[in-house]
């Protein structure tokens, strides 16, 4: 009898021990807890409406951007961009105005007045891919994101919104001659500035007449 | 017992002695460069230039070939914790394999700085230095989209699937290229970063789908494997390809008009912040970013002047 009583509490403490030791969850709990940890969506479209919106007002124009950079590169690259990592690609917010002089299926041209010349220069209405915005922001600090899909994801929100909802309206309106403001971001290649292919990626867009 | 005495005495001058030899202020510091394949000359190059930036700081250094394997990697760690070496620059072999190794190092308090690679933790490397392969591929996949004029049937091969590179570089290329309905992939397969494993790969693929208009491959190794492949077939002309790194031949055939663009990456900048991150830590630095990405650039047949193989001109 001694011996079943001892063999049912060993029984019991195993089975104690292995419930406690193991747990079972289902797979797409986890994935869902770990999808979680960082809401891209939610944070991009802060940023946007909170923290981006309210830096347009302060904006550098292209044409002081363009001087500034002419005359002296390492200044003008340290006061008007930005890039969260390590590179020759910089960032930079600016404001343009321009004269729509051609309207192509992945771009606009606009003719734009500097001090005393006009620049032909390119406003993205298709590929709003990239880093641009995000970077060119100012407002992402690559130490507060250890995961780099996270910094990817920001990127990829902002983008879409563009894409989704400031071109839409902007496509079906602009015609030929117009005139319109555009604040956006440019990429610039710090060691091999080409000023001729300089491509404005849109964060508001008005057209003025 | 004077003679005894004697003997102690001695004996006890040789312990001093030998204590002041091995003083840490007269010891050179070492540091250990462990890289998943000197069998590719992108990492040769890699391990190449975090050994030469180290012993520029004053550090003996020594490069730990890891072959592809975890194991053999595993079995590096270990010898360089027990000989003592004070940081370690790593190019890992596996994104999660590897966690173990950098955790033991950690435990062992000496510092694993990442270089290119990424490892699934933001706790066990002291910093990571990482190619931003993710926007790169975007890059890529926009000009890709553009000479493609959004339509035709590509393929993509696949580099390591353990290794997080190949996915940054899968998902940013699909995340511009997946807008495109008319653009369709009929084929994905991997090919391990390895270049006669993608001409392999490609040459199967073309006899089930001949009508491609573009690869695009995870590597610049691949790209050539790939282009072999059409130049075989016969399709080189009529097949783009796109490649990843900007290794020494690709960045020649795109010279050439073979090869379509390729995204370049910076090695030199990456070993070499490695290196100087590992000094400065060993020097009391600890406030160090979890990780860092280093821009990946398009490089194409427009820009290819402002280019040489691994860097910019």
């Amino acid at each position: 009898m001694n011996r079943y009583v001892k063999y049912l509490l060993l029984t019991v403490v195993i089975g104690l021990l292995a419930y406690k030791s193991v747990y079972v969850k289902k797979l797409s709990k986890m994935t869902v807890a770990t999808d979680e940890k960082f809401d891209a969506v939610t944070f991009s479209k802060k940023l946007w409406e909170e923290r981006l919106s309210a830096k347009f007002g302060s904006t550098v124009q292209l044409a002081t951007f363009i001087k500034a950079a002419q005359s002296n590169p390492a200044d003008a690259f340290s006061k008007y961009t930005n890039a969260i990592g390590i590179g020759n690609y910089r960032y930079a917010l600016l404001k343009v105005e321009g004269i729509v002089t051609d309207i192509n299926e992945d771009d606009i041209t606009l003719q734009v007045k500097l001090d005393d010349s006009l620049m032909a220069v390119k406003l993205a209405t298709e590929f709003i891919y990239g880093n641009a915005i995000r970077d060119a922001s100012g407002l992402v600090d690559v130490k507060d994101f250890p995961n780099t899909m996270d910094l990817n994801n920001i990127s990829e929100e902002l983008n879409k919104m563009v894409r989704k909802t400031v071109l839409p309206p902007f496509k079906a309106a602009v015609k030929k001659g117009d005139k319109i403001l555009v604040t956006g971001a440019i990429e610039i290649h710090k060691e091999h500035i080409k000023w001729n292919e300089l491509e404005i990626i849109p964060v508001q867009l008005q057209i003025v007449q | 017992m004077k003679k005894s005495l004697s003997y102690f005495l001695l004996l006890l001058s040789c312990c001093f002695i030998q204590c002041k030899s091995k003083s840490p202020a007269d010891k050179k510091h070492k540091i250990a460069i462990v890289v998943s394949t000197l069998n590719n000359p992108w990492f040769v190059f890699l391990a190449n230039t975090a050994a030469e930036k180290a012993k520029a700081l004053g550090y003996d250094a020594k490069i730990f070939d890891s072959q592809n394997n975890t194991a053999l990697e595993s079995d590096h760690f270990e010898n360089i914790i027990v000989a003592g070496f004070d940081a370690i620059l790593f190019n890992s072999t596996d994104a999660d394999g590897s966690i173990a190794n950098v955790l033991k190092a950690k435990a062992a308090g000496v510092p694993v700085f990442c270089m290119d690679r990424e490892i699934n933790s933001n706790n066990a490397a002291t910093s990571q230095i990482l190619s931003d392969s993710y926007s790169g591929s975007v890059a890529i996949a926009k000009y890709f989209t553009q000479q493609l004029n959004k339509k035709g049937n590509y393929v993509e091969i696949l580099g390591i699937v353990g290794d997080n590179n190949t996915w940054a570089r899968s998902k940013g290329f699909h995340s511009v290229v997946d807008n495109y309905p008319d653009l369709k992939m009929v084929a994905q397969q991997s090919a391990d970063f390895d270049r006669n494993k993608a001409m392999e790969v490609m040459e199967s693929i073309l006899q089930a789908h001949p009508n491609i208009e573009a690869v695009f491959c995870g590597n610049d190794g691949m790209a050539m494997g790939a282009y072999q492949a059409l130049v075989s077939s016969g399709k080189a002309d009529k097949v783009k390809v796109f490649g990843f790194d900007g290794a020494e031949d690709v960045i020649t055939a795109i010279n050439e008009n073979k090869v379509a663009a390729t995204g370049m990456q910076f090695p030199k900048v990456m070993a070499e912040t490695a290196a100087q991150f590992a000094d400065e830590y060993i020097k009391g630095r600890r406030d160090f970013p979890q990780k860092i990405p280093v821009a990946v650039e398009l490089v194409t047949f427009k820009n290819i002047q402002d280019y040489i193989a691994y860097g910019k001109k």
